[in-house]
């Protein structure tokens, strides 16, 4: 029982469970549960019971890398992405970024449903989710801020230009990237 | 034997394909004459190295085959350590066990026939 609570068995569980963010949590728990029960058995079976030990238990485990990847073609995607969670969070998080010129609270309403779709859908890998929540969050947010301080210049010309551009086209490359990816993990 | 250091190549692409196909039989196989538990099922793989690249790499294959019903499993005290969880062939992996060898054979066969030198 000791054995399962050396730091290198927690980091390895938790590296698995990290790499698994895209299958769906039965899956995922159910594929840490596993490991976690083969590590404690083979343990259980080696006389120390030391680092050495562990070091050899996980290296012949493999890395979670490798284990997932498996995991993810032995078990297609549970939910097929399709409809509003494939598709939402790539329209909603572009339009969230276009909004926010021209109406803040429908620019919310859009940002807010978009990544509740987004992190909510089974085919996108948690770093994929993290850094496009970050720019749709980001780029007009900052667009906001950029003009209000040119605004307060009274220069609101080309300057205004790209900041729609960067406002426009940041969550639609977020958008591109989500749907290339969305793709991958359902093949 | 194939070294690993071929897993780059394309014979080690073919090897891992093939792996792919026929592991899930070699499993069921494996449980035919009784149940066995995961380490123990892994340390019998793993020993013909041809079977296995890295041996978690099997637990999601095992989790399929529980379920669809191919295989059981029961946990079983030890006298030392935790208790282990045998897994043993349901009568519908003993099926699709019968199924594949049935067929094996006229598969390598005609491979065989294809691919070797006349």
């Amino acid at each position: 029982m000791k054995d399962l609570d050396h730091p290198l068995v927690a980091a390895y569980l938790d590296a698995v469970a990290r790499e698994a963010a895209g299958l769906s949590p039965g899956r995922r728990d159910e594929l840490v549960a596993d490991l976690r029960e083969h590590i404690e058995v083979a343990l259980a079976e080696r006389p120390d019971g030391g680092t050495t030990d562990v070091t050899a238990v996980l290296d012949r485990l493999g890395s979670p890398g490798d284990i997932v990847t498996s995991a993810r073609e032995d078990e297609p995607v549970d939910v097929p992405p399709g409809g509003w969670h494939a598709f939402g969070p790539l329209v909603l998080l572009p339009m969230a970024g276009v909004l926010v010129m021209v109406h803040a609270v429908a620019s919310l309403l859009a940002l807010a449903a978009g990544v509740t779709l987004l992190w909510t859908a089974p085919h996108w890998s948690r770093r994929d989710k993290t850094v496009s929540t970050a720019v749709a969050v980001l780029a007009p947010l900052s667009a906001v801020v950029i003009t209000l301080t040119i605004g307060a210049y009274g220069q609101l010309g080309p300057a205004l230009l790209i900041v729609v551009m960067v406002t426009t086209l940041l969550p639609v490359g977020v958008s591109l990237h989500l749907f290339r990816s969305g793709r991958r993990a359902a093949n | 034997m194939v070294p690993a250091a071929a897993s780059d190549s394309d014979a080690g692409k073919a090897e891992s394909q093939l792996r792919k196909g026929v592991l899930e039989y070699c499993v069921l196989g494996l449980l035919r004459d009784g149940a066995r538990y995961g380490v123990e099922l892994l340390e019998v793989l793993g020993a013909v190295s041809v079977m296995t690249t890295s041996q978690g790499t099997i637990y999601p294959l095992l989790a399929r085959l529980r379920r669809d019903g191919l295989v059981e499993t029961a946990w079983q005290e030890s006298p030392s350590g935790p208790p282990r969880r045998y897994y043993s062939l349901t009568p519908r992996g003993e099926a699709a066990l019968a199924e594949f060898t049935a067929v094996w054979p006229h598969f390598r066969d005609a491979v065989d026939r294809f691919t070797g030198e006349r």
